[in-house]
């Protein structure tokens, strides 16, 4: 049978769902029993572009242009990727702070009914005179790919006009996939084939690619580099902060790792199938059984088991005692998790260290990955509610009031004015992750527990945006079977 | 429409959101790709009663492409009406459903008799950008759910100013304008912000005159109310800033409005002497101790490059080099806004372009000669570019990055003080 080349859509796979509301009980029989049909909402929330991941994967790679193949609106919310990457200087003892070059092509009325070559090119042409990057990445859009750009053969085309920046179209086109992480895929789909190029490259000893999202902080960066270097290894952190030079060496890397649970997963596999880099894809390296499950993971792939023991163990000391405080704090109380794929599971085993209580858990796709995590919180939590959503507000707050959780972690804006105390989980500035993120993340939570004033002033004071007869719904109403995608 | 866009200053039309979400309990129903709504969100000050989340929205997916989206605006319409508390439902169409010919108009007559108005505005982001967008959804509630009156309420006022949201100081700008309306005895009528809403979105018909405070946004809707209502209106091409300018904006306004000169003149003398009691305080700080270079550039919106120009020139005696008009002001008014700029105290011009190519505003800002470190107000992207000149830089146009502002504002007398604050502000923070 041909090999069926990934897509770049997380939907394409078998058994990968966005719409459900469930039990972590029934979720899991059912996976098992292969009863989970795709389904679709006759009403929903806005979501997530996957183009805004494309471009937050690249976004801090130095030489680099990013141009957007759309219309105006396409990068209006470029600004918050520019704070994200400006602070992010500054945490790296940057100087000489930069913004990153962002260019949008702006089709317009005319490039619909015409087609949008002219205005690419031109971005392409302006793009590399004005900046001489290394790379120029050229993303596509909804419009783009409904007009019908062959963006692919333009850049191919560019590509002999400018020798000397590598110029890499992606697909993302928003409409693809529901699943934002979708965008991600696309970035590494076109990295190893405009950069890497299936090419093998000589080894270097030791060297580990470590693969992670802009939403990582500078803080995690540093711990997750501190463990690997414990080991022994070299670490290649990309593609955040990182170069061209640094992507190149990802084939001579002696073995992968990810931050992030739908960072790099795909591309990992793709680079054991094509280079034969090993890798460890095991959860986000949040509390202590996932940054103990991480850590092992990349440790068996280098031979490392042994060491890899000693070390938690000394860590261990080190942390349960602090541990151990955060759970008088902590214990017994309820929470409901709302967050993405990597995270909101991430939490979830994290309570389990403070001896929380897990009663609902929100994110945004099922499939035989979340039902490894599913089968471990069942061991750990009787009953808990799972609505399979990317945000979906008002599901959610169907859900937390009825539920009445003690705290919510994870998306904060609604719970809090429901008066619940909140702790926001997805935190690309501060520590959150590793063993010392551990503690951070502890004494946010404890903290907020202790003063939930701020919260319940507001929900004193205003009111969500919804009937009250929606409150008494099933939460799951508007999820329908028919028409699923 | 404006080329590339190197540096980008607005969003698309769809980005009218947010003037559906300034209007109170009012809700936009998106029918567009997944994530518009998130793509044309503020990062701050967008956590209100309804925020981008909580939108509805189709998330137009492949299928759809192809067989077209209808059936799935119908239910997400019926569905908001079941589920979200509104007082009007605002439905915008994005990119693709325009591109594929979904019949939007018409799903959204469906709803003519719902228990709450739902009107339509068609904002495919190719079309134009959220300036335009903004004209669009008030055209749409002008077209599609007001109706002449034939009551009409003496001294009742309906203020337009610039684009919520976009505009940083929206809200305090618009309560200050109201209050300097009220001041001259008249009934201002504003329908963005706190408890104004669909009550005032009533009342718009019953004005005796529309005031549109804008170089250009908003002249469509108020000349579309004069031919559909028979309001007149007039058009005051400048948000007034600082003691010269409001006091130009308070005579055109009373005269226009019938207010005697006495009543107004009072007015401009109580805020002038106090104006002036605050400056003459400071004075030392602009004289002595933080003389801080006499030129400046603005990038900004038609509405505060112009507006600011005229308060640093007429009030703080600073002198105009080049400045940069990026909101793609469309090209029948250009002449008449560069008219503006060269109405300046002591027969002073300012050289305007407009222009949306940042990187061509950053090489001409770089190659002038500021007579030392120059004072930039602009959009974030300026701050690179300020700092490599060692200059003073203030982020007052979108995209705004460095300045949190919930109701503060620039308009009026009390903006101007606003005003110098915040560039005063960053002088004495810094060495020089």
């Amino acid at each position: 049978m041909a090999k069926v080349t990934y897509s770049g859509v997380r939907e394409s796979k078998p058994g990968r769902l966005n719409d459900l509301g469930s039990t972590g009980q029934e979720v899991s029989e059912n996976f098992k029993k292969g009863c989970l049909k795709r389904a679709d909402r006759s009403f929903a929330q806005g979501l997530q572009c996957q183009q805004i991941n494309s471009l937050a994967a690249l976004m801090s790679l130095e030489d680099a242009v990013f141009i957007s193949h759309s219309p105006q609106g396409c990068v209006g919310c470029s600004i918050m990727a520019v704070d994200m990457y400006r602070v992010g200087q500054i945490h790296r003892g940057v100087r000489n702070v930069k913004n990153p070059h962002l260019i949008v092509s702006n089709i317009d009325q005319k490039s619909v009914v015409f087609g949008g070559e002219k205005k690419l090119r031109e971005a392409v042409d302006k793009a590399v005179k004005r900046y001489a990057p290394k790379l120029a990445f050229v993303f596509a859009s909804c419009a783009s790919g409904i007009i019908g750009d062959d963006i692919d053969a333009i850049c191919s085309d560019l590509q002999t006009e400018y020798p000397d920046t590598l110029i890499i179209p992606i697909h993302c086109e928003g409409f693809k996939s529901k699943i934002c992480a979708s965008g991600f895929d696309a970035a590494f789909i076109s990295i190893n084939k405009y950069i890497l190029k299936h090419q093998k490259v000589e080894k270097e000893a030791g060297l580990i690619n470590l693969f992670a999202p802009t939403t990582v902080s500078y803080a995690d960066q540093k711990e997750m580099e501190r463990m690997l270097q414990l080991l022994g290894a070299k670490v290649n952190y990309i593609p955040f902060y990182s170069s061209l030079e640094k992507i190149r060496k990802i084939p001579a890397a002696e073995a992968s790792t990810s931050i992030c649970k739908v960072f790099a997963d795909e591309f990992m596999k793709t680079l054991w199938e094509e280079y034969e880099i090993p890798y460890s894809h095991t959860v986000m390296p949040i509390g202590i059984r996932n940054t103990d499950k991480w850590y092992r993971g990349i440790a068996k792939v280098i031979g490392k088991e042994k060491e890899v023991e000693e070390i938690i163990e000394k860590e261990h000391e080190r942390i349960e005692p602090l541990v151990k405080k955060l759970r008088d704090r902590l214990a017994g109380k309820r929470v409901f998790i709302c967050g993405g794929t990597g995270r909101s599971f991430a939490a979830a085993a994290l309570i389990d260290d403070f001896g929380m209580e897990l009663v609902g858990l929100e994110t945004p796709t099922y499939d035989d990955d979340a039902q490894v995590d599913i089968e471990y919180l069942n061991g750990i939590h009787k009953e808990f509610v799972v609505d399979i959503a990317n945000m979906q507000p008002f599901e959610q707050v169907n859900l937390v009031n009825k539920l009445k959780p003690d705290a919510f972690i994870g998306v904060p804006e609604w719970a809090a004015k429901l008066g619940v105390p909140t702790t926001h989980v997805l935190d690309g500035k501060r520590p959150t992750m590793g063993y010392d993120g551990l503690l951070f993340l502890g004494n946010k939570i404890a903290d907020q527990l202790e003063n939930p004033g701020f919260n319940m002033k507001l929900a004193e004071h205003v009111k969500l945006p919804y009937k009250e007869s929606w409150y008494k719904e099933d939460a799951f109403k508007y999820i329908i079977r028919e028409g699923g995608n | 429409m404006a080329k590339l866009l190197d540096k980008q200053r607005y969003k698309c039309a769809l980005g009218a959101m947010q003037t559906v979400q300034a209007i109170d309990r009012a809700l936009p129903i998106l029918h567009s790709g997944p994530g518009c709504a998130q793509k044309l969100s503020e990062s701050t000050g967008s956590s209100g009663y309804f925020s981008p989340n909580i939108f509805p929205c189709t998330s137009i997916n492949e299928k759809d492409v192809v067989f077209g989206g209808v059936k799935k605006l119908d239910s997400t319409i019926g569905n908001a009406l079941k589920v979200i508390d509104a007082d009007l439902y605002v439905v915008l169409t994005g990119c693709i459903p325009e591109i594929v010919g979904d019949d939007s108009g018409e799903v959204v007559s469906r709803y003519e008799d719902a228990e709450k108005p739902v009107v339509y505005a068609p904002t495919a982001g190719f079309k134009g950008n959220n300036y335009k967008g903004h004209e669009q959804v008030v055209d749409a509630i002008i077209d599609q759910y007001l109706k002449k009156s034939d009551k009409k309420q003496k001294g009742l006022i309906n203020i337009w100013a610039d684009v919520p949201y976009q505009d940083l100081f929206w809200l305090g700008n618009l309560r200050e304008l109201e209050k300097l309306i009220a001041e001259l005895g008249l009934t201002p009528n504003t329908i963005f912000g706190y408890k104004r809403g669909i009550e005032n979105i009533n009342k718009i018909p019953e004005a005796e005159f529309n005031l549109l405070v804008s170089p250009w946004v908003g002249l469509s809707n108020v000349k579309k109310m004069e031919r559909k209502f028979g309001t007149p209106y007039l058009h005051y091409p400048n948000l007034p800033i600082g003691a010269t300018e409001t006091s130009k904006f308070l005579r055109e306004v009373g005269k226009f409005a019938g207010v005697t000169e006495e009543k107004v003149e009072a007015v401009i003398k109580e805020h002038e002497d106090y104006y002036y009691y605050l400056i003459s305080r400071y004075a030392d700080l602009f004289l002595e101790n933080r003389v801080i270079n006499k030129q400046f550039t603005v990038v900004a919106d038609a509405q505060y490059s112009l507006a600011i120009t005229k308060f640093l020139v007429n009030d703080l005696g600073l002198i105009p080099a080049k400045q940069f008009v990026v909101d793609d002001t469309p090209k029948n008014y250009r002449e008449r806004i560069t008219e503006e700029f060269k109405k300046l105290n002591f027969g002073i011009e300012a050289e305007v372009s407009f222009e949306t190519d940042g990187y061509k505003i950053h090489e001409e800002i770089r190659n002038h000669d500021y007579h030392g470190y120059p004072l930039v107000l602009g959009g974030y992207y300026e701050k690179e570019v300020t700092e490599n000149l060692k200059g003073n830089f203030l982020n007052i146009s979108w995209p705004v990055q460095d300045k949190v502002v919930f109701d503060s504002f620039y308009a009026g007398y009390a903006g101007g003080i606003r005003l110098i604050e915040d560039i005063y502000t960053i002088a004495v923070s810094r060495f020089n």
